[in-house]
């Protein structure tokens, strides 16, 4: 993993409405222990992800979104390794940050990954 | 598109609609109808967010929410983008002129977190809002209404 790595993040379906993606998909829920979960795009796919996400996992998503490392590192978010889930889990730090912070910081992140375009969309039969 | 329609109905036994006996009235809802979004929310379930995250937000405190809406937010505004929250509230948000807002509802206290940030200069804005009080709801249409203008 290096600065221009993609992070790639799993859209729950309850947080878009009219294409539009709320900036809840970059923030750690209250269990996630101020942590946001995506994948090392330099180990996987978006496709992959998306499919171990929904199939492995069984977990939904409706596509999949990315933030570089560097962009993580311009928002003062440390990105490390977490292979103890699954091996290409990385964890995006928003501890130390107050709720304010967060839901700036998560904002900065969603307009940085909508830029990019979705990565990886699912598709219907 | 989506459609209000009021009439009478014909279900089956898989509780699926079969037909329409009558059809007493028929409306084009507008995109992101606060009432419509707010009765799609009440389908989730308790865990709906990755199975073991995700409270259920509270039925009647969407209709609170639907009625405050039409109450105090005018009709002449942008409507927001309506999602819940993993905590079984609703977050509110707008995209306006640079500026990306939200708005965190407690449904049971009936308390909002307001938060602005335009994005190129990354000037904030941060307000807590008592929603059952009109001069909050006078306050936030009158931040909107700036925003849509396009003033700072």
């Amino acid at each position: 993993m290096n600065v221009h790595t993609l992070l790639l993040r799993q859209i729950h379906p309850d947080f878009i409405q009219n294409q539009r993606v709320s900036s809840q998909a970059f923030r750690p829920t209250p269990k996630d222990e101020r942590k946001l979960s995506v994948y090392d795009g330099d180990l996987i796919t978006p496709a992959e992800a998306f499919k171990h996400y929904t199939k492995t996992l069984n977990l939904k998503s409706i596509g999949v979104l990315g933030v570089s490392v560097k962009e993580c590192k311009e928002c003062e978010l440390p990105v490390t390794p977490d292979p103890a889930p699954f091996l290409e889990h990385v964890l995006i730090d928003f501890s130390g940050y107050s709720n304010k912070a967060i839901e700036k910081k998560a904002k900065q992140l969603k307009a940085k990954a909508e830029a990019r375009g979705w990565l990886h969309q699912e598709t219907r039969a | 598109m989506r459609v209000l329609l009021q009439g009478v109905g014909r279900y089956g036994r898989d509780g699926k609609l079969q037909k329409m006996e009558n059809i007493k009235a028929l409306k084009v809802l507008k995109m992101n109808d606060v009432a419509a979004r707010l009765e799609d929310l009440k389908a989730l379930r308790d865990g709906w967010l990755d199975g073991d995250k995700g409270f259920a937000p509270d039925k009647k405190g969407l209709d609170w929410l639907a009625e405050a809406f039409q109450r105090g937010y005018p009709d002449e505004l942008p409507l927001p983008y309506l999602y819940p929250t993993a905590e079984g509230g609703v977050q509110a948000e707008w995209s306006l002129n640079g500026w990306e807002i939200s708005l965190e509802i407690d449904l049971e206290r009936k308390h909002g977190e307001w938060h602005a940030l335009e994005m190129t200069t990354e000037t904030e804005e941060e307000k807590s809002l008592k929603l059952d009080e009109p001069d909050d709801w006078q306050w936030l249409a009158r931040e909107i209404a700036r925003r849509m203008r396009g003033e700072t």
